[in-house]
């Protein structure tokens, strides 16, 4: 096959999306006759059919890798040429990032698909595909960039998209709010990207990964190239909702389900994850950072874990167990396991998205029904939700074969085995793995089981639905394989077990742990991860069922709705602001700026309207200026020459 | 008997025709329209078609067979190189822009249908313009475009203003015309050649450089003349009156036509006749410096008390020729910049004819019956009344004041950098200073546009035509993806 879309693949995997984004937002609209007129079946269909061929592109491009260790290339336009100044569109896809886009376009496709009926009942929804598709586009314009600008495009551009999504019904204030204050905490992070990327063009001259790479060796000692990884991770803290900027993916879940499972669970939030994994070269500069790094994680872990325990939305549990897990990735990052936190991004990918995608099932099946305490027994009732739901969160807590059980199980090893691991960090680690158990247990207690609830009956989604569902259960369930332990590989004879890290170890780097030197090896990690997870499930199913954070003021204040970190942001960063703010109004802006302001006005207006009688429209006086203008010139000249 | 001994025309040989072929289809296009307008019936479609059809055979000629050496006939009284193809193509193409959006302006206004022919004969003469070393074949160029101007200028029969603006414009322009002359003569006189190579050569050989006044004082009236018509500060004079007068679309032509022709014949001269030892004379910079910097202030300052559209427009052109100025200062300068200065004189002028067309067009549909003088109270609603027409204005304007991602911000960031490297960093900050003023032009219109209210009958109703609506896509199109994709129009030359 010699078609011109297969030799540029990476070129047209991440154009397909943009064209269906241009049919949903611009023709379809237009078609129709407005875009309150389309039609889910229409819109979503050309939304899902270009995410899949995509995909089909993505799985080709993975194909063709499965060879060599090598890269496909796509040299695109030139965007700025001018002076010395010169940037163009470089499309590359080695092995991560193909790996990456299989994810987006993959998982993508299907929640496009079960987008169809899920928004089946809104007006408009040619808006909705049109965004999620430009989602896709930012994303995987930043999974396929060479560079480190074109990422920093799709880093903004999957942010103002995710802002688009949150506040789809925008009618609601609390969902603008919402929106709002994703995009804000996301561009404080965004200001460390920016000034790391100027940092590394000033010491590096250049931002292409390739060329970077070659540049920086581990003996590169440069402490602004670590300033530069700082910031780095500073801006891979908001987009990855770590501590201390977590605090937008709660308010986040105000979009459409479909939204959460696709931007705030399998894709966007893990960009961080993907910056660290593509620049591992830059981060291993410093292992002070990436301690750091690994305890922010641990925390975030533990954190996200604690409060999902608390909540009564069925979406804000999982919202905190996406925190609680993009911690572990984190975690994986900072002891220097990126080929284990990229594992553990794509099983997460599986069964978060699975468990997003059933709960809106739930939802959709309960009419818009979020709080948990109001539902119970809709096993009966949905039950392909059911058993899907079941599936994942057996993935979630890691019960073998599972693939939660793999990635994490491989996280918690490394936590304890790498040269910067501790125990400190696998004793957190345990107990966030602990209360993964408690709190995933509590939401199929609540929802699935017990009595049916006056009001809510529940009813099974359509067909549309249920196959994504199934479909990543499937995957949920199985996707673990890819990254089967040496050790135990061994023990069946299989050389070369691990077939992730495998695929991964040309592009990505990890650490090893020689054999023995781990305090514990990795079957006693596995067999405790799994008993802690079942206790944890224990705890969820008996102690902690009917636990309600309401009756405790403390607890409430703590755990439920205005947590500690946004009231430590609003009394501490917010109100100063404002204080400041309103100080310089009251003092400086009143007295001083807005007398210049009204100066420079009065000025420019006074100069102005004088000026403007010059220009009276009289001939006489035109050919004067003509001729003075010609005097100046002249006059000039003969001064010069004569003197 | 052969054609060519009938016809004797050895000089002109092989390549040569290819060179000329955008000056000869637009030379036969404005007779040919000269004789068809005067049909009784169809004159004026006619006309038009066959401007169109010469228009796109000339832009297509350029387009076709883009050269990179330079192809000289008869010593240097045609040249046509990279730099003469492209402001051909530029001035042809707003010749025709013009022309589509006068379609329906003119049966409503009862234009003749002469004016086609008009606009034919100019872009002749700006192709001339363009593709010249001569200074006597030069001038008579620039007079066969300013006579064709001065015309279409009093054409509007129906308003009182436009012989009024006609009349001026002939008057100031024959006085910098005659001074311009003047400067040639002079410029003969001391160095015995007409040819600009010529001149350049007895600067050196006699003078080695370092110029005595009577030399100088031929660059200098010559300068005055090009000052003249891109509209510098004090020769914008006529600026704001004709600009006013002139039925919209000839407005349109002359903000984009008329200057992008005379802003690149500068550009010959100033690549080569001024760039090299001439540049090195410090008075002519420092004069050049003066005008830019009163040029940008003049021109911002004013602009923002204006409450007409067309004059907004013409001081907003005033403040763009001091940025072109700023262009051309760095392409003296010698230095880092002077490579880059070109180019971006080049990309800047493009941006710019692309927007102003833009906007014309805009404002030719949305121009009352009879008096076409709009202020900004009549914009008033626009934004509700014709949301898709407004938001291209907008588009339009902000461009003009250079926000990206439109065409205009690159084309002043171009510009900028260029006089930056040249190392005119106060010149830049003025320049900077300016455009934060001149920001102001713009956005008056958007707050019309979109924030305030009238009375109905106060409002105009915009006109559905179907040329203007052409350009406005165009432009629109054009605006956007110049500002996405700068790196296509940068290296032109």
């Amino acid at each position: 096959m010699n078609l011109a879309v297969l030799s540029d693949l990476p070129f047209w995997i991440l154009i397909v999306p943009l064209i269906g984004f241009f049919l949903n937002g611009v023709v379809i609209p237009l078609a129709s006759g407005g875009i309150t007129k389309t039609k889910p079946m229409i819109s979503g269909g050309i939304a899902t059919l270009a995410m899949a061929v995509s995909f089909v592109l993505a799985v080709i491009a993975f194909t063709r890798l499965g060879g060599e260790s090598g890269a496909l290339q796509y040299t695109g336009f030139k965007w700025i040429d001018f002076g010395n100044l010169s940037v163009t569109l470089n499309l590359r896809i080695d092995r991560l990032s193909s790996l990456m886009t299989l994810i987006i376009t993959g998982i993508g496709t299907l929640i496009h698909f079960y987008s169809i009926s899920y928004m089946s009942h809104e007006k408009g929804v040619a808006r909705f595909f049109a965004y999620l598709n430009l989602f896709c586009f930012a994303m995987l314009l930043l999974v396929l960039s060479d560079n480190l600008l074109f990422l920093f495009f799709g880093w903004e551009g999957v942010g103002l998209c995710s802002y688009l999504l949150i506040s789809y019904w925008y009618e609601e204030e609390s969902n603008a709010d919402a929106a709002r204050k994703a995009f804000l905490v996301n561009r404080i992070g965004d200001l460390g990207f920016v000034l790391g990327m100027c940092l590394l063009y000033v010491q590096l001259g250049t931002l292409s990964f390739t060329e970077m790479m070659a540049l920086i060796s581990p003996t590169t000692s440069v402490a602004l190239l670590s300033l530069a990884a700082v910031f780095m991770f500073f801006a891979a803290t908001g987009k990855s909702a770590q501590f201390p900027l977590y605090v937008w993916l709660p308010d986040a879940m105000a979009g459409p389900t479909p939204v959460s499972a696709l931007i705030h669970a399998a894709t966007m939030v893990t960009a961080g994850v993907y910056l660290f994994a593509r620049m591992y070269f830059l981060f291993e500069l410093s292992p002070e950072l990436m301690t750091v790094v690994a305890y922010t994680g641990a925390l975030t872990a533990l954190l996200g874990g604690i409060l999902a325990l608390a909540q009564t939305d069925i979406k804000k549990v999982l919202a905190y167990s996406t925190v609680s897990q993009l911690g572990f990735m984190f975690l994986a990052l900072g002891v220097g396991a990126y080929q284990t936190a990229v594992f553990h991004l794509m099983t997460h990918a599986f069964f978060k998205a699975l468990l997003f995608l059933g709960a809106g099932s739930v939802i959709h099946g309960c009419d818009g029904e979020q709080d948990m305490r109001r539902m119970g027994g809709l096993a009966k009732a949905m039950p392909v939700t059911y058993v899907t739901m079941l599936l994942g969160s057996a993935a979630i807590v890691g019960l073998p074969i599972f693939s939660g059980f793999f990635s994490k199980d491989e996280i918690l090893y490394m936590a304890l085995g790498a040269p910067r691991g501790s125990w400190i960090l696998f004793g957190a680690g345990l107990l966030a793995a602990f209360l993964t158990g408690v709190y995933t247990m509590r939401m199929l207690t609540q929802t699935f089981w017990g009595e049916a609830k006056a009001g809510i009956h529940g009813h099974e989604s359509s067909w549309i639905m249920t196959l994504p569902l199934i479909v990543l259960a499937l995957l949920a369930t199985f996707g673990g394989f890819l990254g089967f332990p040496h050790e135990m590989g061994h023990w069946f004879g299989i050389e070369h077990s691990h077939l992730l890290s495998a695929w991964l170890a040309p592009v990505v780097q990890q650490v090893e742990i020689v054999t023995g030197s781990s305090p514990m090896p990795e079957i006693v990690v596995s067999i405790l991860a799994v008993s802690i997870a079942i206790f944890g499930l224990v705890a969820g199913k008996t102690f902690l069922k009917n636990i309600s954070f309401e009756t405790s003021p403390v607890l409430k204040r703590l755990f439920v709705g205005q947590h500690f970190m946004d009231t430590f942001y609003s009394s501490c960063i917010v109100a100063p602001l404002y204080w400041i703010s309103r100080r310089l109004v009251q003092t400086f802006e009143s007295n001083v700026m807005n007398n210049i302001g009204g100066w420079i006005g009065v000025g420019s207006n006074w100069s102005g309207e004088r000026l403007r009688l010059t220009q009276s429209g009289d001939i006489q006086l035109s050919m004067l200026s003509l001729m003075a203008g010609l005097a100046f010139v002249v006059g000039i000249l003969i001064f010069w020459v004569a003197v | 008997m052969s054609f060519s001994s009938m016809f004797p025309m050895n000089f002109i040989e092989g390549q040569q025709w290819l060179g000329i072929l955008p000056l000869f289809c637009m030379t036969l296009t404005a007779i040919a329209t000269l004789l068809l307008s005067a049909l009784r019936h169809q004159g004026r479609a006619v006309a038009f078609a066959m401007l169109l059809i010469g228009s796109i055979a000339a832009v297509a000629s350029t387009v076709v067979f883009p050269f990179q050496d330079t192809i000289v006939i008869l010593d240097g009284v045609l040249v046509f190189d990279r730099l003469s193809q492209v402001f051909s193509a530029i001035c042809v193409l707003a010749g025709l822009a013009a022309a589509l959006m006068t379609l329906g302006f003119d049966e409503r206004e009862e234009l003749q249908p002469e004016y086609f022919t008009l606009i034919a004969f100019a872009v002749v003469g700006m192709v001339a313009m363009v593709s010249t070393r001569n200074l006597v074949f030069f001038f008579i160029s620039l007079e066969l475009m300013s006579l064709a101007v001065y015309v279409l200028v009093s054409m509007h029969r129906q308003s009182p203003m436009a012989a009024e603006a006609g009349l001026k414009y002939f008057l100031l322009g024959g006085a910098a015309s005659a001074v311009l002359l003047y400067g040639a003569s002079i410029l003969y006189g001391a160095t015995g050649s007409l040819d600009v190579t010529g001149i350049r050569e007895a600067f050196q050989s006699q003078w080695n450089g370092h110029l005595p006044l009577l030399p100088l004082v031929g660059l200098g009236l010559f300068s005055v003349g090009f000052l003249f018509k891109i509209g510098a500060f004090p020769f914008h004079v006529w600026i704001p009156d004709v600009y006013t007068g002139a039925a919209t679309p000839v407005t349109g032509f002359m903000i984009s036509a008329v200057k992008a022709a005379a802003t690149g014949a500068l550009l010959r001269m100033c690549l080569e006749l001024f760039v090299g030892p001439v540049s090195t004379e410090p008075t002519l910079v420092v004069i050049i410096s003066a005008i830019t910097v009163a040029t940008l202030l003049f021109g911002s300052f004013v602009g923002v008390r204006q409450t007409r559209l067309k004059r907004i427009f013409a001081y907003s052109t005033i403040v763009h020729t001091g940025y072109v100025l700023l262009g051309f200062l760095a392409l003296l300068g010698g230095g880092e910049g002077a490579k880059d200065a070109a180019s971006s004189i080049v990309s800047y002028t493009i941006f710019y004819v692309v927007m102003n067309l833009g906007a014309f067009a805009v404002l030719t549909m949305i121009s009352p019956k009879d008096n076409d003088d709009l202020t900004l109270d009549q914009l008033t609603g626009l934004g509700r009344r014709r949301p898709m027409l407004a938001f291209a204005m907008s588009v339009f304007l902000l461009s003009m004041a250079g926000i990206p991602p439109t065409a205009g911000f690159f084309g002043k960031y171009y510009l900028f950098s260029a006089a930056l490297s040249s190392g005119y960093v106060w010149l830049t900050i003025v320049a900077a200073l300016a455009s934060v003023v001149s920001a102001v032009i713009y956005l008056r219109p958007m707050v019309y546009m979109y924030m305030k209210e009238s009375e109905e009958s106060f409002q105009v109703v915009p006109a559905i035509w179907l040329g203007s609506n052409i350009i406005v896509v165009l432009s629109l199109f054009l605006t956007v993806m110049m500002g996405l994709l700068p790196a296509w129009f940068s290296n032109l030359l």
